[in-house]
């Protein structure tokens, strides 16, 4: 099993190669860097060379080029990284096309990330088994080594228990019951209310988590996958995109969490 | 003359029927085939005369639970069972002996078969298949004898799943403490067993499991007699279940084994526990292997039981056989049913939905000792095991119609309680008692001072200082229950500090102004989304009939005169919140000028104000979480303002988010009650369905009881418009259009009466002379058998008071 560590000349490439050994590490799998050369490729080979990695040079368009990497069969997963976090298109084009093309994970680095062993990952939930679904396989190897799953879910209007009958008692066996359905192999979950997004964030500061496991539907266009875009706007660890079968209903679920706002009563409710 | 010999019908390979009514003539075969059936168990009843016998016959094989296809019938002429009520009997078809029936039915019970269910859709409810309900289904499929619970996990354990068997009242050391987990005894090492045919039979208090794929099946029940003790039965292909323990592997268990009985006990150092003893009885034949467990056991809240306990009762059970002990069983789940049993003419699916709520309401507690009844009973872990308010004003209630002595029980809970009790109001600088708002085995208050928002943010959890309303709910229950039951003498005896005592709290509770009016302040009502309050109205109205029924309770028992004169000053002088401009209760001090907020501006309910909108802004509208004052005009009608209901409900039916399991029942007895009794359906079928439909995606953790009090409480006191009056039992029914009838019973002052209400007309069937008033007719007599009373439907939104 082999991670691609998709490197450029710039400064994103240290922490991308030094993400993608942390991660192959705790999940068995080798690294080969990638670098497509434009002209010349001095700073991607000796970095390659400085972590023992080997590297792969790809000619051609930078995006086809690594797609058609990403699509050997060898091939478990991608690690990219990130520009910035003030721009609209947050993953730059290339790492946005790549993102959006590839069926794979992809193993978001972000800008001057905080990288530390691979102990604790933090899944968000958005309420539904196929949202989850791929996340155990794919962290099963990490899981029998002792990796700690920590769940979090954003209550809305659609997901939050509908009734709540003692405030002391209500929530965490609702909690728990929740964790069960959805992702039993965590060993807590952080409930939430408020913008998806920035609790995400704020949910993988609070466990201290060394990577965020994001399920999406493939699609950081303008005015979509909002919850995946801000989290990589904000998010000071890696981000492991999963993308979901994009025949999949709920592909756009964590997407469309953002979009689906709590009503709000409107001003002047008159009285009877 | 016999059949012609030929092969048995394959339909019956399946079935282990109870009783085979036969009509044949007499011989020395038929005389030996009814010898080797006795000796198994198998019932048989010979007709030699069809006129009349047959139906005799399965009267009273239903008065022992035995009904349908548990029911072999074979006769010489078709036409006696081509009868729609004999639908579901197990029938012999044209070539197949009645010798041959019996003979086969002698060999499967020899072989130990697996029995069945009469699988009648009036009183079967299936649990989930999908592996993300298991644990919901579990909490389904809990069986319970009103002292210990064992919830409807699959034998085989597994991933997912919350096997748990506990004991009313015995707590761990935990702090808060919880319900003490006990040995679950249904292990089975069954491998693909599959998940499909797990039924419940209401009727009959048994979990059945027959999945088609696996060839797998399993029958078992707690037993209804107060044995202490259950039984089960499973068989699978051998290749597919081992022979193996009871108890499992992995729980922290002490274990040990008497003769050929294995027992495990769960205790806590220095207190209680649960010790079971269980003897295996394993056959193999025709390639299937089964099994036959037989278990017994013993509880005690104090002290840990000894091996010899569970083991006199096993010996016990075990000498009855298991055939022996089901027949018993469903005996007195039959007579259960004969008082308890709901009808609802026009909808099975509501009829039901009701005979689930009281199933497991029966099953909550038991008569003798006292009953601890947590929120969830004895079918989860969920609330630890606590005893809420819950317990003394949504089941209470109904066990007390249904189950008067497990009603009493868990008044019992509370005497035993005063002390506590009293105690908390002296460290509060209190007289009286004042019960805690969570109680668990010593009658402390374990409610936790601090919660967690999500978010993480920890939040003084205020219900345990401010939700006061406890003290006078459980005043309220003792009153029901003698309503009831008519048991003055307990309420003058042993239950009479339950109303003098708390009495005596108001009283010191009570602040009284410079202009004579009395307030109650820095409370906490039933919604509790307005946290501390002054002059809550449901608060206040409570206490103020708590004073008045003190006071009379005082006098009658040779009590202080003056003191009791006080009482009633103070009642008298407490603000009540009745606003007649607005012609309706306010229900606080202060709420009137809340921001108007309609709950269906927010969301469809029922749902989370809290959680969606954030505590403060709610806290600063008028949105309620649940019935509050609404609930005055449920528990005492007397003591709100006369016709106050139809405005109350007008104003604050909107305004409730029913984020409380507690509420829709309320508003719908009170609906019907107002004259809009499809209004109140529509809410009686919220409450009826909470745990079969996992409205609150908490059912995993056990069942939602007092929801199901409160649902049995919309059919009683509204749909029905029952009400225990001292000398006669009220009927003023208001059905739903689309109901034909509704029929339930009550024990009313010792005497079982049925109560039956179709279009214009109440049926009213007794045992003994009852006195009753229906409508607004006069009171009148009703002896046995019982009498019809002709009655004015009201047209909608005239019956309110």
């Amino acid at each position: 099993m082999e991670l691609l560590a998709a490197i450029d000349a710039g400064a994103s490439a240290r922490p991308v190669l030094d993400a993608a050994v942390a991660f192959a590490t705790a999940i068995g799998a080798t690294v080969r860097a990638v670098h497509v050369t434009e002209d010349g490729a001095d700073t991607p080979i000796r970095l390659a060379e400085e972590r023992g990695v080997p590297l792969t040079l790809l000619h051609g368009d930078e995006c086809d080029a690594l797609l058609a990497e990403l699509r050997r069969e060898d091939v478990a997963a991608c690690v990219a990284g990130t520009h910035g976090t003030l721009t609209d298109r947050p993953v730059g084009h290339v790492a946005t096309q790549l993102l959006e093309g590839s069926s794979k994970p992809v193993l978001v680095v972000p800008f001057e990330p905080r990288l530390r062993p691979l102990r604790r990952v933090l899944v968000p939930i958005e309420g539904s088994v196929e949202s989850v679904e791929p996340v155990p396989g794919l962290l099963r190897p990490v899981l029998e080594q002792g990796l700690e799953v920590v769940a979090v879910h954003v209550l809305t209007s659609g997901t939050a228990p509908a009734m709540l009958d003692h405030p002391d008692w209500g929530l965490e066996p609702w909690g728990s019951e929740f964790l069960e359905r959805y992702l039993p192999e965590a060993s807590d979950i952080d409930l939430r209310t408020g913008p998806v997004g920035r609790h995400i964030v704020a949910a993988a500061e609070n466990a201290e988590a060394d990577m965020v496991v994001l399920t999406w539907s493939r699609v950081l266009s303008a005015g979509r996958a909002t919850v995946v875009r801000e989290v990589l706007e904000h998010c000071s660890v890696p981000i492991l995109l999963v993308p979901l079968d994009p025949d999949d209903p709920d592909a756009d679920a964590l997407d469309g969490v953002a979009e689906r706002s709590v009503s709000r009563a409107r001003p002047g409710s008159a009285d009877r | 003359m016999m059949q012609a010999q030929g092969a048995l019908d394959r339909r019956f390979e399946a079935v282990v029927v109870d009783v085979a009514v036969l009509e044949a003539e007499k011989g020395a075969l038929l005389e030996a085939a009814l010898e080797s059936a006795a000796a198994v168990g198998l019932h048989v009843v010979v007709l030699t005369d069809r006129n009349g016998q047959l139906d005799d016959a399965l009267r009273h094989l239903a008065r022992r639970g035995i009904t349908g296809s548990l029911i072999l019938l074979a006769c010489r002429e078709p036409g006696l069972i081509d009868r729609p009520d004999l639908a579901r009997a197990v029938r012999l078809t044209e070539g197949t002996t009645v010798l041959q029936a019996i003979e086969d039915q002698v060999q499967r019970r020899r072989e130990g078969r697996t029995p069945a269910i009469d699988d009648d859709a009036a009183w079967v409810v299936h649990l989930p298949v999908d592996a993300s309900q298991e644990r919901v289904a579990e909490a389904i499929g809990a069986l319970a004898d009103g002292r210990v619970g064992l919830r409807g996990s699959r034998e085989e354990d597994g991933s997912r799943t919350q096997p748990l068997f506990v004991a009313s009242g015995v707590y761990d050391d935990g702090d808060p403490p919880r319900l003490l987990e006990g040995p679950v005894w249904i292990d089975l090492a069954i491998e693909g067993g599959g998940r499909g045919g797990r039924r419940l039979d209401l009727r009959t208090g048994v979990l059945v499991r027959d999945d088609p794929d696996s060839g797998c099946s399993s029958f078992r029940f707690l037993s209804a007699t107060g044995r202490a003790a259950g039984a089960l039965r499973a068989e699978a292909p051998a290749d597919l279940l081992r022979a193996g323990g009871p108890f499992g592997d992995g729980a922290d268990l002490e274990r040990h084994r008497v003769g050929g009985s294995e027992l495990a006990r769960s205790t806590v150092p220095g207190g209680g526990g649960i010790v079971v003893a269980v003897d295996d009885r394993w056959r193999l034949a025709a390639g299937r292997r089964s099994v036959e467990r037989i278990a017994a056991w013993a509880a005690d809240p104090t002290t840990s039981p000894s091996w010899e306990d569970a083991v006199d009762r096993l010996e016990a059970a075990s000498g009855a056989g298991f055939d022996r002990l089901l027949e018993e069983h469903r005996a007195a789940w039959a007579d259960r049913w004969q008082l308890a049993g709901v009808d609802i003419g026009g909808s099975d699916a509501d009829q039901l939905d009701a005979r689930f709520s009281v199933f497991h309401l029966l099953g909550a507690a038991a008569g003798g000792g006292e009953a601890a009844v947590g929120p969830r009973g004895l079918t989860g872990t969920a609330y630890g095991g606590h005893v809420f308010w819950d317990a003394d004003v949504y089941v209470l209630p109904a066990l007390a119609a249904l189950a008067p002595a497990a009603a009493r029980a868990m008044l019992e809970y509370r005497i035993r309680r005063l002390p506590a009790a009293r105690h908390m109001a002296r460290a509060q600088g209190r007289e009286g008692a004042r019960f805690p708002w969570e109680s668990a085995r010593t009658g402390v208050d374990v409610t936790p001072s601090v919660g967690r928002r999500p978010g993480g943010e920890l939040v003084p959890i205020r219900t345990g200082p401010q939700e006061e309303h406890i003290v006078a709910d459980v005043a309220w229950a003792a009153a029901e229950y003698a309503a009831w039951t008519g048991d003055i003498a307990f309420l003058e005896g042993t239950g009479r500090d339950l109303l003098v005592e708390t009495a005596r709290y108001w009283a010191s509770r009570i602040r009284v102004d410079h202009d004579g009016t009395g307030h109650i302040l820095g409370v906490m009502g039933p919604d509790e989304y307005h946290e501390v309050v002054d002059d809550n109205t449901y608060t206040n109205v409570l206490a103020r009939w708590n004073l008045r029924r003190g006071a009379d309770l005082l006098e009658r028992t040779g009590g202080d005169g003056t003191l009791a004169a006080r009482w009633r000053d103070l009642a008298a002088c407490l603000v009540d919140g009745w606003d007649g401009r607005r012609g309706a209760h306010e229900q606080f001090a202060g709420y009137w000028g809340l921001e108007h907020l309609l709950a269906e501006d927010i969301a469809p309910r029922p749902f989370t104000a809290d959680l969606l909108l954030g505590a403060e802004r709610v806290a600063g509208s008028q949105l309620i979480k649940q019935a509050d004052v609404m609930l005055l005009h449920h528990m005492v009608p007397d003591e709100v303002t006369n016709g106050s209901l139809a405005g109350d409900l007008a104003f604050y039916e909107p305004r409730t988010a029913h984020g409380s399991s507690l509420s829709p029942a309320v508003h719908a007895g009170l609906f019907a009650r107002a004259g809009d009794p499809d209004r109140g359906l529509e809410l009686f079928r919220m409450a009826a369905r909470i745990d079969l439909d996992d409205l609150t995606g908490t059912a995993g953790g056990g069942l939602h009881l007092a929801t199901m009090g409160g649902a049995w409480q919309a059919l009683a006191y509204g749909f029905l418009g029952l009400r225990p009056r001292p000398d006669h039992l009220e009927v003023a029914p208001s059905l739903p259009a689309s109901w034909r009838s509704l029929e339930i019973g009550v024990a009313f002052h010792g005497r079982r009466v049925r109560v039956r209400a179709e279009r214009g007309g109440v049926e009213v069937r007794c045992e003994e002379p009852v006195r009753v008033r229906v409508g607004r007719g006069p009171v009148q007599d009703c002896r046995p058998p019982g009498r019809t009373f002709e009655v004015d439907d009201p047209p909608p939104g005239r019956r309110a008071r």
